[in-house]
């Protein structure tokens, strides 16, 4: 270790190192470099940080700019959030924003949304530049339970979705999945529901971890009464502000109102609240603070829309982390196996993708769905078939192969889908596209088997296609359902498929 | 590389031979003898010994005990430094002062090489004075941090046993960690 110092008085100077020199420390020797990456000194090091008396909290500030930038800097807590430092966003935005899930010990938790739906999540440690990209398992709906937080027994950072499929045609009332990644396994865990969820959120990602638990906001599913904006439409303008004062006690909840003038601006919206403080954006982004006592608002002088605040701690998190995506392991597939070796083994094909994104179910029936997120030049190489010549740019692709017929199938879906499993021997595809978007032009599926699906009410057209290209013949499509405001569910008939 | 003797003046109040102490302090509060490793006697007051909580709980022990108390683990060198430190604090104890007693620290820190607060940090676990070990990890904390990986494998005698190769991919890994470090 060292000639001078025996390990443990090491380890108490390089508790008191600032995050940048600590990660420099891991070159110096093998030794070092094991000492500071063990989980044990990482969780050392986060709880002495948290506990040191002259620990700085800080406050993570999003701002983003007309031109889809989206801008990171740690605030200090102090009176006029003085910036502290800029982060480094390693991360494209694609169609929108990031959406913040949470942030926990400096970790932070974005969530890929594109038309409403969660196409991957991210684990971001900002200080060390560390970061894993997460792809779901099932295909979410903004609109559902998602937390993000910090299990201290197992010294592990979790992420839990609770996806409530709504009443369907197709599917038993209550049909919640819930599944839990965990970043010490690297993979999803699927949690069995044991009992039927009563609730709803119609909440974008509202949630708040607090002692070790995950807090959402949340609407009685049978009760069609949700939480509701009051706003006056007066010159002034009122909120309220719900505070339960002794965790857990229900009868502690306390009203704190702050009324302030409009001003003709419009209604800000509440941020976050710190201290006696609420924190609120105006009109044009900018963000300005309420104080409860002396019902004050002041101007922050920060712009930036939206806006986030999280406490923030310097935290090692992640060090052993190797930036990018992390592996997918579905408890329906096959195994991780990289895409073109799964073909080749099987069928005699090359498949080329060089998107990273893929993933592959076992839908049963022989039939494996394999999802390729926009493949922006993927080859089928031995039937010479190029993916992206059949379908636009961008776009992911649902291939559908039959293992025991060689059939092969594609499906395209704007801008994300999903093979989601199978119910009652039918491949279900969920689609992520964008309602209003689709014409009736471009319902280019024929309907052979809509009577097998009685109450079916809906028919939308979904720019999809599904051609049977491995025997040359023409594009054949059993039906599908649709759902509002959820999933829309894509069916497909194995059988049918099976009978071309 | 400071040592007790370029600091006579100071030293010289605090650590004496016990034969010269005797004469000059026999009005003042009681005296306890310590050894050191290197088997030098220092006598100190009773109030700074009881700063040294390994000490302390020697004479809960045996409160009566008047022998010399071994110290095997300390040598005079950084110990002497370690005395300079105590007596300052105990007078903090009676007077408290944050703003001073920081001032104080950080003067105390100053003047210290490299190597005698390497020295003296074994020595304040040793006697478990925890506020000298804060302040002797922040210091050397302070004196690295900024500095290249060859000055803190210097600072600490650290052998490099990785190839260039691995040191390349580890600098790589975190090449924003490497960029804006103190010239050595």
């Amino acid at each position: 270790m060292s000639d001078f110092l025996p390990e443990d008085l090491i380890q108490e100077i390089l508790f008191k190192l600032p995050i940048k020199s600590l990660v420099r420390c891991t070159s110096l020797s093998r030794t070092w470099n094991s000492l500071i990456k063990s989980p044990a000194f990482i969780s050392k090091h986060l709880q002495r940080t948290i506990s040191s008396t002259d620990h700085q909290s800080l406050f993570l500030l999003r701002l983003c700019s007309k031109e889809r930038e989206e801008q990171y800097s740690l605030r200090l807590d102090n009176q006029d959030f003085n910036e502290h430092m800029q982060l480094h966003f390693p991360f494209e935005s694609f169609e929108s924003y990031f959406h913040v899930i949470g942030s926990c010990n400096g970790l932070i938790c974005l969530a890929k949304v594109i038309r409403r739906f969660t196409v991957s999540f991210i684990f971001w440690n900002p200080l060390i530049q560390k970061y894993v990209n997460i792809e779901p398992r099932i295909l979410g709906h903004l609109y559902s339970f998602v937390g993000f937080g910090y299990d201290s027994r197992a010294n592990d950072y979790k992420l839990i979705r609770m996806v409530n499929f709504q009443k369907s045609k197709f599917l038993s009332e209550n049909f919640p999945k819930m599944e839990l990644y965990s970043l010490n396994e690297g993979s999803w865990r699927s949690i069995p529901q044991t009992a039927p969820l009563r609730y709803d959120t119609d909440q974008h990602f509202s949630s708040a971890f607090l002692n070790g638990v995950v807090h959402w906001i949340a609407n009685r599913a049978d009760q069609h009464e949700g939480i509701h904006n009051v706003a006056s439409f007066l010159s002034s303008v009122q909120f309220h502000i719900w505070v339960m004062k002794e965790y857990g006690v229900v009868e502690s909840w306390t009203q704190l109102v702050l009324t302030f003038g409009a001003q003709g601006e419009g209604i800000p919206r509440a941020l976050g609240i710190r201290k006696e403080e609420l924190l609120m954006e105006k009109k044009r982004g900018w963000i300005v603070s309420g104080d409860l006592e002396s019902q004050q608002v002041r101007d922050l002088r920060i712009w930036g829309e939206p806006f986030h605040t999280f406490t923030a701690s310097p935290s090692l998190s992640m060090l052993r982390t190797s930036n990018g995506v992390s592996r997918i392991i579905n408890t329906m597939s096959t195994g991780p196996l990289p895409l073109f070796v799964f073909l080749r083994r099987l069928m005699g094909l090359v498949v080329v993708f060089p998107s990273q994104l893929t993933q592959n179910s076992d839908l049963g029936k022989g039939w494996q769905a394999i999802l390729v997120h926009r493949p922006l030049a993927a080859w089928l190489v031995r039937l010479s078939v190029s993916v992206t010549e059949a379908f636009p740019e961008g776009c992911d692709t649902v291939i559908l192969v039959n293992l025991d017929t060689y059939m092969t199938v594609f499906v395209l879906s704007m801008p994300c889908c999903r093979a989601t499993g199978n119910l009652a021997g039918d491949i279900i595809i969920g689609l992520g596209a964008h309602l209003s978007e689709i014409s009736e032009e471009e319902n280019i599926l024929t309907m052979d088997s809509v009577e097998r699906v009685p109450d079916l009410e809906r028919l939308i057209g979904i720019e999809a296609a599904i051609s049977n290209r491995s025997r040359g013949g023409k594009a054949r499509v059993s039906e599908f359902g649709i759902q509002i405001e959820a999933h829309q569910f894509f069916i497909i008939r194995a059988e049918s498929i099976a009978r071309e | 590389m400071s040592s007790s003797a370029e600091n006579p003046t100071l030293t010289a109040e605090i650590t004496k031979p016990s034969t010269e102490i005797a004469t000059e302090t026999a009005q003042s509060a009681k005296k306890i003898t310590l050894k050191t490793s290197d088997d030098q006697i220092f006598e100190v007051e009773e109030s700074v010994a009881m700063e040294f909580a390994t000490v302390k709980s020697f004479f809960e022990d045996a409160p009566s005990s008047t022998d010399t108390v071994p110290l095997p683990n300390v040598p005079a060198k950084p110990f002497s430094q370690v005395i300079e430190f105590c007596k300052e604090q105990i007078k903090f104890k009676a007077n408290p002062d944050e703003t001073e007693k920081k001032r104080s620290n950080s003067e105390f820190v100053k003047e210290k090489t490299n190597e005698d607060l390497v020295e003296m940090i074994p020595v304040a676990n040793y006697l478990e004075i925890k506020d000298l070990l804060d302040v002797l990890n922040q210091a050397v904390a302070d004196r690295i941090q900024n500095r290249s990986v060859e000055y803190v494998r210097s600072f600490f005698g650290i052998d490099n046993d990785f190839t260039s190769e691995e040191e390349a991919l580890l600098r790589e890994e975190h090449a924003w960690a490497f960029e804006d470090v103190d010239e050595d």
